[in-house]
């Protein structure tokens, strides 16, 4: 009988050490629901900055003429952008730090490739079609490329980034083919769906 | 019933080679901290089952320097994998009988 639960336990520990040397278990919903605030906050102020939250041609045609429209925008993106990784990264150290675990292990190296490429990637296509004046597809690239990232990330961490994934991608094919909602759409997935991933996430994993 | 006690493999009741080859199954490899830190055992502990499993030819270590640093890491062979997916099945198939 106390064989059969050392051969049970050796299953559970078999399980167990599979599980944790592949997901990077540190990251924390709070990150999401953070990043999801900093994103709704970008909405505000950039569709106060227009005066519109839809991308109507008139709207296009007034940030190719205005520079002041254009430079504001720039820092309003890059802001956003190193404040939201800021913030995951501080939470993300704590919660290591917390639970004891290594930081930068080779999960959370994987993870961060996987994570980081598509998203620079994204960044430098989105870059070439600012210069090029192709605005109106500005917020789907962001939200494709965002959406192709988490997809190939999310088996270092759960599945259910997995879902988020697929969310921004939908989102940023319909804002391609509809660009006049491609602001409300960014808004919906940086923002919205960002969050309640995070909450999701908070609740379910660490609770 | 002798069949099956006779595929347990002795090399692996043995709680930090268990976590070493698990690791191992699921990635291509893992560096020496990684381990440790993955299976919360010493340096002592974790050094000698690595050198049983190598003995055994379930392992291979790779020892390369990174800034004048030595940086070990550890992959599964082929005999490795099979013996352990041998010992996997075995254990399913005692549990089985057992649960009969």
């Amino acid at each position: 009988m106390d064989k059969d639960r050392d051969h049970l336990e050796s299953i559970t520990h078999i399980r167990s050490i599979m599980e944790r040397s592949t997901t990077f278990v540190s990251l924390t919903g709070l990150s999401g629901v953070m990043a999801g605030l900093f994103g709704l906050l970008t909405f505000v102020l950039v569709a106060t900055k227009l005066g519109s939250v839809t991308i109507s041609d008139g709207i296009i045609n007034r940030i190719a003429a205005e520079r002041d429209i254009q430079y504001f925008l720039a820092v309003i993106a890059l802001s956003a952008l190193v404040v939201t990784l800021l913030t995951a990264l501080i939470l993300t150290v704590r919660k290591a730090k917390k639970k004891g675990e290594a930081i930068w292990n080779s999960v959370s190296r994987r993870f961060a490739a996987h994570m980081f490429i598509p998203l620079c990637a994204g960044g430098l296509f989105t870059t070439a079609l600012v210069l090029q004046g192709q605005y109106q597809l500005v917020c789907p690239a962001l939200l494709l490329f965002f959406g192709l990232a988490l997809l190939n990330a999310a088996r270092f961490v759960q599945m259910d980034m997995f879902w988020l994934g697929l969310v921004e991608i939908s989102l940023g094919v319909i804002a391609a083919f509809w660009y006049e909602a491609g602001l409300i759409l960014w808004a919906v997935g940086f923002g919205v769906s960002t969050m309640i991933y995070g909450i999701l996430m908070y609740f379910k994993y660490e609770r | 019933m002798k069949l099956i006690i006779d595929q347990i493999n002795k090399v692996f009741e043995n709680k930090t080679r268990l976590g070493i080859m698990s690791a191992l199954m699921v990635n291509e490899s893992v560096d020496f901290i990684s381990m440790r830190e993955l299976l919360g055992v010493t340096d002592g502990n974790l050094s000698s089952n690595i050198s049983v499993l190598e003995h055994n030819k379930y392992i291979k270590v790779k020892k390369r320097f990174i800034n004048k640093k030595t940086n070990t890491s550890f992959s599964i062979t082929k005999v490795g994998r099979n013996a352990f997916q041998a010992h996997l099945n075995a254990l399913e198939e005692l549990l089985k009988w057992r649960l009969k």
